[in-house]
Protein backbone atom coordinates (compact mmCIF):
# COMPACT_ATOMS: atom_id res chain seq x y z
CA UNK A 1 0.00 0.00 0.00
CA UNK A 2 1.47 3.18 -1.24
CA UNK A 3 1.72 5.70 1.34
CA UNK A 4 1.04 9.28 1.22
CA UNK A 5 3.72 12.17 0.98
CA UNK A 6 3.23 16.00 1.31
CA UNK A 7 5.73 18.46 0.35
CA UNK A 8 5.75 21.93 1.81
CA UNK A 9 7.70 24.82 0.84
CA UNK A 10 9.12 26.15 3.69
CA UNK A 11 9.11 30.26 2.97
CA UNK A 12 10.85 32.57 5.81
CA UNK A 13 9.17 35.90 6.69
CA UNK A 14 9.32 38.01 3.33
CA UNK A 15 10.02 35.60 1.04
CA UNK A 16 7.98 34.42 -1.57
CA UNK A 17 6.68 30.61 -2.01
CA UNK A 18 9.29 30.32 -4.92
CA UNK A 19 11.98 31.33 -3.22
CA UNK A 20 11.37 29.23 -0.47
CA UNK A 21 14.67 28.74 1.65
CA UNK A 22 13.95 24.98 3.01
CA UNK A 23 11.89 22.04 1.86
CA UNK A 24 9.60 19.59 4.41
CA UNK A 25 7.76 16.46 3.78
CA UNK A 26 5.35 14.54 5.74
CA UNK A 27 5.11 10.98 4.90
CA UNK A 28 2.28 9.12 6.45
CA UNK A 29 3.12 5.42 7.66
CA UNK A 30 1.44 3.19 9.23
CA UNK A 31 3.38 4.09 12.58
CA UNK A 32 2.45 7.74 12.37
CA UNK A 33 3.59 10.90 10.65
CA UNK A 34 7.18 11.12 9.67
CA UNK A 35 8.26 14.65 9.04
CA UNK A 36 11.46 15.60 7.43
CA UNK A 37 13.41 18.50 5.55
CA UNK A 38 15.75 18.54 3.09
CA UNK A 39 19.67 19.28 4.03
CA UNK A 40 22.73 20.81 2.35
CA UNK A 41 23.35 17.53 1.21
CA UNK A 42 20.23 16.87 -0.62
CA UNK A 43 18.94 14.47 1.72
CA UNK A 44 16.40 13.98 4.18
CA UNK A 45 16.24 13.73 7.53
CA UNK A 46 13.82 14.15 10.25
CA UNK A 47 12.61 17.65 11.18
CA UNK A 48 9.72 19.18 13.24
CA UNK A 49 9.41 22.03 11.13
CA UNK A 50 5.52 20.88 9.95
CA UNK A 51 4.95 19.97 13.90
CA UNK A 52 5.98 23.76 14.55
CA UNK A 53 3.81 24.75 11.78
CA UNK A 54 0.41 22.81 13.18
CA UNK A 55 1.31 23.65 16.72
CA UNK A 56 0.87 27.39 15.92
CA UNK A 57 3.47 28.81 18.15
CA UNK A 58 6.40 29.48 16.04
CA UNK A 59 6.96 32.53 14.17
CA UNK A 60 8.78 33.91 11.40
CA UNK A 61 8.26 31.02 8.67
CA UNK A 62 5.31 29.71 6.86
CA UNK A 63 4.47 26.28 5.45
CA UNK A 64 2.86 26.42 1.32
CA UNK A 65 1.81 22.89 0.13
CA UNK A 66 3.60 22.00 -3.05
CA UNK A 67 3.34 19.21 -5.51
CA UNK A 68 6.14 16.63 -5.56
CA UNK A 69 7.13 17.83 -9.13
CA UNK A 70 7.64 21.38 -7.46
CA UNK A 71 9.36 19.75 -4.90
CA UNK A 72 11.90 18.19 -7.60
CA UNK A 73 12.11 21.64 -8.96
CA UNK A 74 13.10 23.66 -5.71
CA UNK A 75 15.57 20.60 -4.78
CA UNK A 76 17.03 21.49 -8.19
CA UNK A 77 17.19 25.00 -7.58
CA UNK A 78 18.93 24.46 -4.16
CA UNK A 79 20.89 22.11 -5.46
CA UNK A 80 22.20 24.62 -8.38
CA UNK A 81 22.56 27.43 -5.51
CA UNK A 82 23.89 25.45 -2.69
CA UNK A 83 26.74 24.20 -5.49
CA UNK A 84 27.31 28.20 -6.37
CA UNK A 85 27.73 29.01 -2.77
CA UNK A 86 30.48 26.07 -2.24
CA UNK B 1 14.96 13.46 -5.99
CA UNK B 2 16.91 12.40 -3.48
CA UNK B 3 16.41 9.09 -1.65
CA UNK B 4 15.47 9.06 1.79
CA UNK B 5 18.50 8.94 4.42
CA UNK B 6 16.94 8.57 7.75
CA UNK B 7 19.44 9.84 10.91
CA UNK B 8 22.22 10.23 8.98
CA UNK B 9 24.61 8.99 11.49
CA UNK B 10 24.15 8.48 15.37
CA UNK B 11 24.61 11.14 17.57
CA UNK B 12 27.83 10.66 19.49
CA UNK B 13 27.54 10.10 23.42
CA UNK B 14 29.42 12.35 25.66
CA UNK B 15 32.48 11.40 25.97
CA UNK B 16 34.71 12.73 28.73
CA UNK B 17 37.98 14.67 28.09
CA UNK B 18 39.06 17.82 29.67
CA UNK B 19 37.22 21.22 29.71
CA UNK B 20 38.88 23.79 27.23
CA UNK B 21 39.79 26.55 28.36
CA UNK B 22 41.67 25.55 32.28
CA UNK B 23 44.33 27.28 31.84
CA UNK B 24 47.82 27.10 33.95
CA UNK B 25 48.62 30.26 35.48
CA UNK B 26 52.23 31.58 35.56
CA UNK B 27 53.03 30.55 39.14
CA UNK B 28 55.94 30.79 41.95
CA UNK B 29 57.91 27.37 42.04
CA UNK B 30 56.04 26.65 45.27
CA UNK B 31 53.06 26.30 43.80
CA UNK B 32 53.48 25.68 40.31
CA UNK B 33 53.30 21.71 40.33
CA UNK B 34 50.39 22.36 42.52
CA UNK B 35 48.82 24.36 40.06
CA UNK B 36 49.71 21.85 37.02
CA UNK B 37 48.43 19.13 39.09
CA UNK B 38 45.05 21.56 39.54
CA UNK B 39 44.65 22.18 35.76
CA UNK B 40 44.93 18.60 34.86
CA UNK B 41 42.57 17.87 37.46
CA UNK B 42 39.79 19.95 37.35
CA UNK B 43 38.84 18.45 33.94
CA UNK B 44 38.44 15.08 35.74
CA UNK B 45 36.96 16.57 38.49
CA UNK B 46 34.11 18.30 36.29
CA UNK B 47 33.23 15.49 34.53
CA UNK B 48 32.49 13.44 37.81
CA UNK B 49 29.77 16.45 38.82
CA UNK B 50 26.14 15.31 38.60
CA UNK B 51 24.90 16.01 34.86
CA UNK B 52 23.21 19.53 35.58
CA UNK B 53 25.17 21.11 37.70
CA UNK B 54 26.07 24.55 37.08
CA UNK B 55 29.96 23.49 36.63
CA UNK B 56 29.27 20.32 34.91
CA UNK B 57 30.19 19.69 31.37
CA UNK B 58 27.06 18.08 30.62
CA UNK B 59 23.34 18.90 31.00
CA UNK B 60 20.90 17.21 33.14
CA UNK B 61 20.07 14.95 30.71
CA UNK B 62 23.42 13.23 30.20
CA UNK B 63 24.13 15.41 26.64
CA UNK B 64 27.20 17.57 26.92
CA UNK B 65 26.79 21.21 26.69
CA UNK B 66 28.17 23.58 23.61
CA UNK B 67 31.60 24.40 23.66
CA UNK B 68 32.68 27.01 26.79
CA UNK B 69 31.94 30.76 25.41
CA UNK B 70 35.13 32.74 26.36
CA UNK B 71 34.56 36.16 27.74
CA UNK B 72 35.76 38.28 25.38
CA UNK B 73 33.23 36.93 22.98
CA UNK B 74 30.69 38.37 25.28
CA UNK B 75 30.51 42.21 25.53
CA UNK B 76 31.37 43.15 22.13
CA UNK B 77 30.32 46.77 21.68
CA UNK B 78 28.71 47.54 18.43
CA UNK B 79 29.26 50.66 16.38
CA UNK B 80 28.11 53.42 18.25
CA UNK B 81 28.00 51.52 21.54
CA UNK B 82 29.74 53.18 24.73
CA UNK B 83 31.35 50.04 26.70
CA UNK B 84 29.57 50.82 30.47
CA UNK B 85 31.48 50.60 33.55
CA UNK B 86 30.40 47.63 34.70
CA UNK B 87 31.06 45.84 31.65
CA UNK B 88 28.03 46.11 29.61
CA UNK B 89 27.87 48.14 26.95
CA UNK B 90 24.93 50.87 26.05
CA UNK B 91 23.68 51.35 22.90
CA UNK B 92 23.10 54.58 21.39
CA UNK B 93 21.85 56.39 25.05
CA UNK B 94 20.80 59.48 23.44
CA UNK B 95 18.24 57.68 20.54
CA UNK B 96 17.16 54.99 23.37
CA UNK B 97 16.13 57.61 26.05
CA UNK B 98 14.47 59.82 23.54
CA UNK B 99 11.71 56.87 22.96
CA UNK B 100 11.64 54.83 25.57
CA UNK B 101 9.08 56.75 28.08
CA UNK B 102 11.03 57.02 31.03
CA UNK B 103 9.07 56.49 35.12
CA UNK B 104 10.94 59.07 37.02
CA UNK B 105 13.22 56.22 38.39
CA UNK B 106 12.70 52.28 39.23
CA UNK B 107 15.73 52.61 41.06
CA UNK B 108 15.96 49.22 42.32
CA UNK B 109 19.76 48.93 43.04
CA UNK B 110 21.60 45.52 42.65
CA UNK B 111 17.98 43.26 43.83
CA UNK B 112 18.40 39.17 43.34
CA UNK B 113 17.64 38.72 39.77
CA UNK B 114 16.67 34.94 40.10
CA UNK B 115 14.81 35.57 42.85
CA UNK B 116 12.90 38.48 41.77
CA UNK B 117 9.61 39.29 43.07
CA UNK B 118 7.78 41.75 41.36
CA UNK B 119 8.30 45.37 43.37
CA UNK B 120 7.96 47.63 41.18
CA UNK B 121 7.58 50.87 42.33
CA UNK B 122 4.65 53.17 40.45
CA UNK B 123 5.30 54.92 37.50
CA UNK B 124 5.95 58.76 37.85
CA UNK B 125 2.57 60.65 37.09
CA UNK B 126 4.56 62.97 34.58
CA UNK B 127 6.92 60.32 32.31
CA UNK B 128 5.29 61.49 29.47
CA UNK B 129 6.99 65.25 29.48
CA UNK B 130 10.50 63.25 29.48
CA UNK B 131 9.09 60.92 26.47
CA UNK B 132 9.38 62.27 23.05
CA UNK B 133 6.44 60.54 20.76
CA UNK B 134 7.99 57.67 19.07
CA UNK B 135 6.94 57.39 15.73
CA UNK B 136 3.83 55.91 15.69
CA UNK B 137 2.61 55.85 11.85
CA UNK B 138 0.05 53.10 11.54
CA UNK B 139 1.69 49.93 10.39
CA UNK B 140 1.19 48.43 7.14
CA UNK B 141 -2.00 46.30 7.99
CA UNK B 142 -2.15 44.48 5.32
CA UNK B 143 -1.33 40.68 5.82
CA UNK B 144 1.21 38.53 4.27
CA UNK B 145 -0.66 36.33 1.91
CA UNK B 146 0.63 32.69 1.19
CA UNK B 147 -0.17 31.23 -1.80
CA UNK B 148 -2.03 27.68 -1.44
CA UNK B 149 -1.17 25.22 -3.69
CA UNK B 150 -4.19 22.49 -4.05
CA UNK B 151 -2.36 20.10 -5.95
CA UNK B 152 -1.96 16.58 -3.55
CA UNK B 153 0.86 14.52 -4.98
CA UNK B 154 0.18 11.18 -6.00
CA UNK B 155 3.73 9.68 -6.53
CA UNK B 156 5.20 7.87 -3.67
CA UNK B 157 8.66 8.96 -3.14
CA UNK B 158 11.48 6.76 -2.98
CA UNK B 159 12.31 5.52 1.21
CA UNK B 160 14.00 2.99 2.11
CA UNK B 161 13.43 3.20 5.88
CA UNK B 162 9.98 2.48 6.17
CA UNK B 163 7.64 -0.07 5.63
CA UNK B 164 5.73 -0.48 2.37
CA UNK B 165 3.52 -3.29 2.78
CA UNK B 166 1.06 -1.83 5.15
CA UNK B 167 -1.30 0.46 5.55
CA UNK B 168 -0.34 3.90 5.90
CA UNK B 169 -1.91 5.81 8.80
CA UNK B 170 -5.02 7.68 7.65
CA UNK B 171 -4.81 10.67 9.68
CA UNK B 172 -4.92 13.89 8.17
CA UNK B 173 -2.72 16.73 9.33
CA UNK B 174 -4.02 18.52 12.55
CA UNK B 175 -6.63 20.68 11.70
CA UNK B 176 -4.03 23.48 11.60
CA UNK B 177 -3.32 22.33 7.83
CA UNK B 178 0.20 24.33 6.23
CA UNK B 179 -1.16 25.32 3.29
CA UNK B 180 -4.68 26.27 4.71
CA UNK B 181 -3.73 28.63 7.08
CA UNK B 182 -5.30 31.84 5.84
CA UNK B 183 -3.84 35.05 7.32
CA UNK B 184 -5.75 37.26 9.19
CA UNK B 185 -5.11 41.05 9.59
CA UNK B 186 -4.52 42.11 12.76
CA UNK B 187 -6.61 45.48 12.93
CA UNK B 188 -7.70 45.45 17.00
CA UNK B 189 -9.96 48.87 16.31
CA UNK B 190 -12.14 46.04 14.80
CA UNK B 191 -12.13 43.49 17.00
CA UNK B 192 -15.75 42.32 18.01
CA UNK B 193 -15.93 41.50 21.70
CA UNK B 194 -18.13 38.59 22.04
CA UNK B 195 -19.47 37.48 25.02
CA UNK B 196 -18.94 33.56 24.50
CA UNK B 197 -16.98 32.16 22.37
CA UNK B 198 -15.44 29.08 24.17
CA UNK B 199 -16.87 25.86 25.62
CA UNK B 200 -15.07 25.34 28.72
CA UNK B 201 -14.65 21.92 29.28
CA UNK B 202 -14.16 21.00 33.06
CA UNK B 203 -10.81 19.96 33.45
CA UNK B 204 -10.47 16.14 34.09
CA UNK B 205 -8.23 14.43 36.78
CA UNK B 206 -6.11 13.20 33.96
CA UNK B 207 -3.10 12.70 35.91
CA UNK B 208 -3.31 8.96 34.93
CA UNK B 209 -3.24 8.93 31.65
CA UNK B 210 -0.39 11.19 31.45
CA UNK B 211 3.05 9.98 30.26
CA UNK B 212 5.25 9.51 32.63
CA UNK B 213 7.60 12.33 31.80
CA UNK B 214 4.45 14.40 32.31
CA UNK B 215 3.34 13.51 35.54
CA UNK B 216 6.77 15.00 36.33
CA UNK B 217 6.22 17.86 34.66
CA UNK B 218 3.16 18.16 36.39
CA UNK B 219 4.57 18.13 39.84
CA UNK B 220 6.25 21.60 38.88
CA UNK B 221 3.72 23.47 38.05
CA UNK B 222 5.30 26.24 40.17
CA UNK B 223 7.96 26.69 37.53
CA UNK B 224 7.22 28.03 34.40
CA UNK B 225 8.64 26.61 31.40
CA UNK B 226 8.57 28.91 28.69
CA UNK B 227 8.55 27.26 24.82
CA UNK B 228 12.49 26.12 24.68
CA UNK B 229 13.56 26.89 28.10
CA UNK B 230 13.05 24.16 30.52
CA UNK B 231 12.19 25.19 34.25
CA UNK B 232 14.87 25.04 36.84
CA UNK B 233 14.17 22.22 39.07
CA UNK B 234 16.46 21.77 42.09
CA UNK B 235 16.12 17.63 41.93
CA UNK B 236 18.38 15.67 39.67
CA UNK B 237 16.64 14.64 36.89
CA UNK B 238 16.71 10.84 36.14
CA UNK B 239 19.44 9.20 33.83
CA UNK B 240 18.61 9.97 30.45
CA UNK B 241 17.15 6.94 28.07
CA UNK B 242 17.62 8.42 24.79
CA UNK B 243 20.61 10.56 22.62
CA UNK B 244 18.36 14.47 22.43
CA UNK B 245 19.31 16.34 20.33
CA UNK B 246 20.79 18.74 22.37
CA UNK B 247 23.84 18.26 20.88
CA UNK B 248 23.14 20.30 17.36
CA UNK B 249 24.63 23.55 18.35
CA UNK B 250 28.22 21.19 18.47
CA UNK B 251 27.86 20.93 15.21
CA UNK B 252 28.32 24.43 14.80
CA UNK B 253 31.35 25.77 13.32
CA UNK B 254 32.98 28.25 15.21
CA UNK B 255 31.78 31.63 12.85
CA UNK B 256 28.28 29.94 13.43
CA UNK B 257 29.52 29.72 17.18
CA UNK B 258 30.65 33.49 17.41
CA UNK B 259 27.72 34.59 15.19
CA UNK B 260 25.18 33.20 17.87
CA UNK B 261 27.24 34.44 20.63
CA UNK B 262 27.08 37.45 19.40
CA UNK B 263 23.05 37.74 18.63
CA UNK B 264 22.35 36.28 22.09
CA UNK B 265 24.60 39.07 23.32
CA UNK B 266 22.51 41.61 21.50
CA UNK B 267 19.56 39.94 23.01
CA UNK B 268 21.03 40.29 26.10
CA UNK B 269 22.03 44.17 26.32
CA UNK B 270 18.82 44.95 24.97
CA UNK B 271 16.61 42.61 27.88
CA UNK B 272 18.63 45.13 29.99
CA UNK B 273 19.79 43.08 32.86
CA UNK B 274 23.32 43.97 33.85
CA UNK B 275 26.18 41.61 34.06
CA UNK B 276 25.25 41.97 38.40
CA UNK B 277 21.94 40.68 37.43
CA UNK B 278 20.26 44.10 38.39
CA UNK B 279 18.11 46.56 36.34
CA UNK B 280 17.84 49.79 35.48
CA UNK B 281 15.86 52.28 33.72
CA UNK B 282 17.13 50.96 30.24
CA UNK B 283 15.76 47.22 28.18
CA UNK B 284 12.75 45.44 27.76
CA UNK B 285 12.29 43.76 30.75
CA UNK B 286 12.09 47.32 32.87
CA UNK B 287 10.20 48.52 30.38
CA UNK B 288 7.63 45.63 29.78
CA UNK B 289 7.28 45.88 33.93
CA UNK B 290 6.42 49.68 33.75
CA UNK B 291 3.55 48.41 30.37
CA UNK B 292 2.70 45.86 33.62
CA UNK B 293 2.07 48.62 35.69
CA UNK B 294 -0.02 50.67 33.81
CA UNK B 295 -2.27 48.01 32.67
CA UNK B 296 -5.98 48.17 33.93
CA UNK B 297 -5.91 44.08 34.36
CA UNK B 298 -3.32 41.21 33.69
CA UNK B 299 0.46 41.34 34.58
CA UNK B 300 2.92 39.59 33.90
CA UNK B 301 4.01 35.60 34.17
CA UNK B 302 6.00 35.07 37.51
CA UNK B 303 9.34 35.04 37.49
CA UNK B 304 9.14 36.66 34.13
CA UNK B 305 12.86 37.98 34.76
CA UNK B 306 14.37 34.36 34.89
CA UNK B 307 13.19 33.43 31.46
CA UNK B 308 12.98 37.09 29.86
CA UNK B 309 16.54 36.00 28.24
CA UNK B 310 16.85 32.51 25.99
CA UNK B 311 19.76 30.89 27.63
CA UNK B 312 23.29 30.31 25.51
CA UNK B 313 22.23 26.51 24.47
CA UNK B 314 18.90 26.92 23.60
CA UNK B 315 20.25 29.86 21.66
CA UNK B 316 22.73 28.07 19.77
CA UNK B 317 20.53 24.81 19.57
CA UNK B 318 17.86 26.57 17.69
CA UNK B 319 20.32 28.52 15.35
CA UNK B 320 21.53 24.94 14.78
CA UNK B 321 18.12 23.79 13.75
CA UNK B 322 18.04 26.53 11.32
CA UNK B 323 21.14 26.41 9.88
CA UNK B 324 19.76 22.41 9.26
CA UNK B 325 16.20 23.81 8.09
CA UNK B 326 17.21 26.91 5.85
CA UNK B 327 20.96 25.23 4.20
CA UNK B 328 21.34 28.25 1.91
CA UNK B 329 20.33 31.07 4.54
CA UNK B 330 23.22 33.41 5.72
CA UNK B 331 23.37 32.17 9.55
CA UNK B 332 23.82 35.81 10.75
CA UNK B 333 20.21 36.82 9.22
CA UNK B 334 19.45 33.16 10.59
CA UNK B 335 20.52 34.41 13.99
CA UNK B 336 19.68 37.91 13.64
CA UNK B 337 15.93 36.47 13.09
CA UNK B 338 15.23 34.36 16.06
CA UNK B 339 12.54 36.38 17.71
CA UNK B 340 12.53 34.61 21.40
CA UNK B 341 15.99 35.66 22.35
CA UNK B 342 13.79 37.61 24.60
CA UNK B 343 10.26 37.06 25.22
CA UNK B 344 7.28 37.77 27.77
CA UNK B 345 3.87 36.49 28.88
CA UNK B 346 1.05 38.59 29.94
CA UNK B 347 -1.74 36.48 31.48
CA UNK B 348 -5.39 37.75 31.38
CA UNK B 349 -8.20 36.16 33.27
CA UNK B 350 -10.50 34.95 30.33
CA UNK B 351 -13.18 37.99 30.37
CA UNK B 352 -9.96 40.49 30.13
CA UNK B 353 -8.03 38.79 27.41
CA UNK B 354 -8.77 40.43 24.35
CA UNK B 355 -9.24 43.66 25.88
CA UNK B 356 -5.29 42.98 27.42
CA UNK B 357 -3.94 42.14 24.26
CA UNK B 358 -5.53 45.85 22.93
CA UNK B 359 -4.22 47.70 26.17
CA UNK B 360 -0.96 46.15 25.84
CA UNK B 361 -0.21 46.00 22.69
CA UNK B 362 -1.10 49.93 22.67
CA UNK B 363 1.31 50.36 25.03
CA UNK B 364 4.14 48.21 23.45
CA UNK B 365 3.66 50.96 20.88
CA UNK B 366 3.91 53.54 22.39
CA UNK B 367 7.01 52.46 24.01
CA UNK B 368 8.23 52.63 20.47
CA UNK B 369 8.10 48.97 19.87
CA UNK B 370 7.07 47.91 16.31
CA UNK B 371 4.93 44.88 15.61
CA UNK B 372 6.05 42.47 13.37
CA UNK B 373 3.23 39.88 13.75
CA UNK B 374 0.65 38.97 15.98
CA UNK B 375 -0.75 35.83 15.95
CA UNK B 376 -3.59 34.04 17.76
CA UNK B 377 -3.92 30.58 18.28
CA UNK B 378 -6.67 29.81 19.51
CA UNK B 379 -7.89 27.33 16.63
CA UNK B 380 -5.11 25.30 17.24
CA UNK B 381 -5.77 21.86 19.00
CA UNK B 382 -2.38 21.55 20.51
CA UNK B 383 -1.61 25.17 21.73
CA UNK B 384 -3.48 27.94 22.69
CA UNK B 385 -2.18 31.67 23.33
CA UNK B 386 -1.87 34.41 21.21
CA UNK B 387 1.76 34.74 20.38
CA UNK B 388 3.87 37.94 18.35
CA UNK B 389 7.25 39.06 17.58
CA UNK B 390 8.26 43.06 17.88
CA UNK B 391 11.20 44.57 17.30
CA UNK B 392 12.63 47.37 19.72
CA UNK B 393 12.99 50.85 19.25
CA UNK B 394 16.72 50.48 18.08
CA UNK B 395 15.25 48.13 14.66
CA UNK B 396 17.31 45.77 15.39
CA UNK B 397 16.49 43.05 17.96
CA UNK B 398 13.22 40.96 17.96
CA UNK B 399 11.42 40.08 20.99
CA UNK B 400 8.47 37.67 21.48
CA UNK B 401 5.25 38.78 23.67
CA UNK B 402 2.78 36.03 24.52
CA UNK B 403 -0.67 36.56 25.85
CA UNK B 404 -2.11 33.58 27.98
CA UNK B 405 -5.14 32.96 30.04
CA UNK B 406 -4.23 31.09 33.47
CA UNK B 407 -5.72 28.29 32.01
CA UNK B 408 -3.55 28.28 28.70
CA UNK B 409 -0.70 28.90 30.49
CA UNK B 410 -1.16 25.89 32.41
CA UNK B 411 -1.72 23.93 29.72
CA UNK B 412 1.39 25.40 28.13
CA UNK B 413 3.18 24.55 31.22
CA UNK B 414 1.80 20.97 31.22
CA UNK B 415 2.66 20.20 27.50
CA UNK B 416 5.89 21.69 27.54
CA UNK B 417 7.95 18.44 28.45
CA UNK B 418 5.49 16.37 25.30
CA UNK B 419 6.97 19.67 22.90
CA UNK B 420 10.28 19.67 23.81
CA UNK B 421 10.23 15.48 22.86
CA UNK B 422 8.16 15.98 19.90
CA UNK B 423 10.69 18.21 18.64
CA UNK B 424 13.83 16.09 19.25
CA UNK B 425 14.58 13.90 16.03
CA UNK B 426 15.04 11.10 18.47
CA UNK B 427 11.52 10.65 19.61
CA UNK B 428 10.05 8.15 17.35
CA UNK B 429 6.71 8.23 15.49
CA UNK B 430 4.57 6.31 17.27
CA UNK B 431 5.88 8.42 20.64
CA UNK B 432 5.54 11.79 18.71
CA UNK B 433 2.18 10.85 17.88
CA UNK B 434 1.44 9.80 21.29
CA UNK B 435 2.49 13.33 22.73
CA UNK B 436 0.22 15.12 20.07
CA UNK B 437 -2.20 13.16 20.89
CA UNK B 438 -1.95 14.35 24.89
CA UNK B 439 -0.91 17.75 23.87
CA UNK B 440 -4.55 17.86 22.11
CA UNK B 441 -6.06 16.15 25.63
CA UNK B 442 -4.79 18.36 27.25
CA UNK B 443 -5.31 22.14 25.33
CA UNK B 444 -8.82 20.43 24.91
CA UNK B 445 -9.70 21.50 28.68
CA UNK B 446 -8.67 25.17 28.07
CA UNK B 447 -11.53 27.37 27.73
CA UNK B 448 -11.37 29.39 25.05
CA UNK B 449 -12.06 33.80 26.58
CA UNK B 450 -14.63 35.24 24.79
CA UNK B 451 -13.45 37.04 21.33
CA UNK B 452 -10.43 35.36 21.28
CA UNK B 453 -11.40 33.31 17.91
CA UNK B 454 -12.12 37.10 16.48
CA UNK B 455 -8.66 38.17 17.14
CA UNK B 456 -6.91 38.93 13.72
CA UNK B 457 -3.45 38.19 12.99
CA UNK B 458 -1.10 40.32 11.09
CA UNK B 459 2.08 39.97 9.65
CA UNK B 460 4.26 43.35 8.75
CA UNK B 461 5.62 43.31 4.77
CA UNK B 462 9.06 43.22 4.81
Amino acid sequence: MAEETRYYAIVRDGQKTEDASGLARRIYTPQGRLDQAIRRDLTWERDSAIYEWERGEELGFSLVEISEAEAERLIERFREKWTEQG
Amino acid sequence: MPGLQDERGQRELPQAHSQDGVRQADSPDTGDRQVRESADGLGRRLERLPHGHPSSPYHDDGTRKPPLVRLKNLELPLPGEEREPNGGTSRDLVVSRAVRPRADDHARGVEAYAEHETDPEPAAQDWQSAFREPDLAPPDRTPERSEHADRPPTDRPSRDSEPADSEPAGREPAGRQPAGREPATWEPADREHETVAGDPEPAADRAADLPAADRAADLDDDEPATQDQPAIIDEPAPAPVEQPQAKQAERLTPEQVRIAVRAHGQCRLAEGRSVFGSYGESGLTPAMRRIEEQLDHGELVAKTERYALKSLDRFQEKLAKLIDRFPGTDPQDLAEGIHDGVRYTFIFDAAEYVDGITESSARLEEYGYDLVEMKPIWDSDEYKGTNSSWRDSSGRILFEVQWHTPESWDAKQKTHDAYEKIDRTTTSIEEVERLRDYQRAVCATVPVPPGALDIRGYKKER
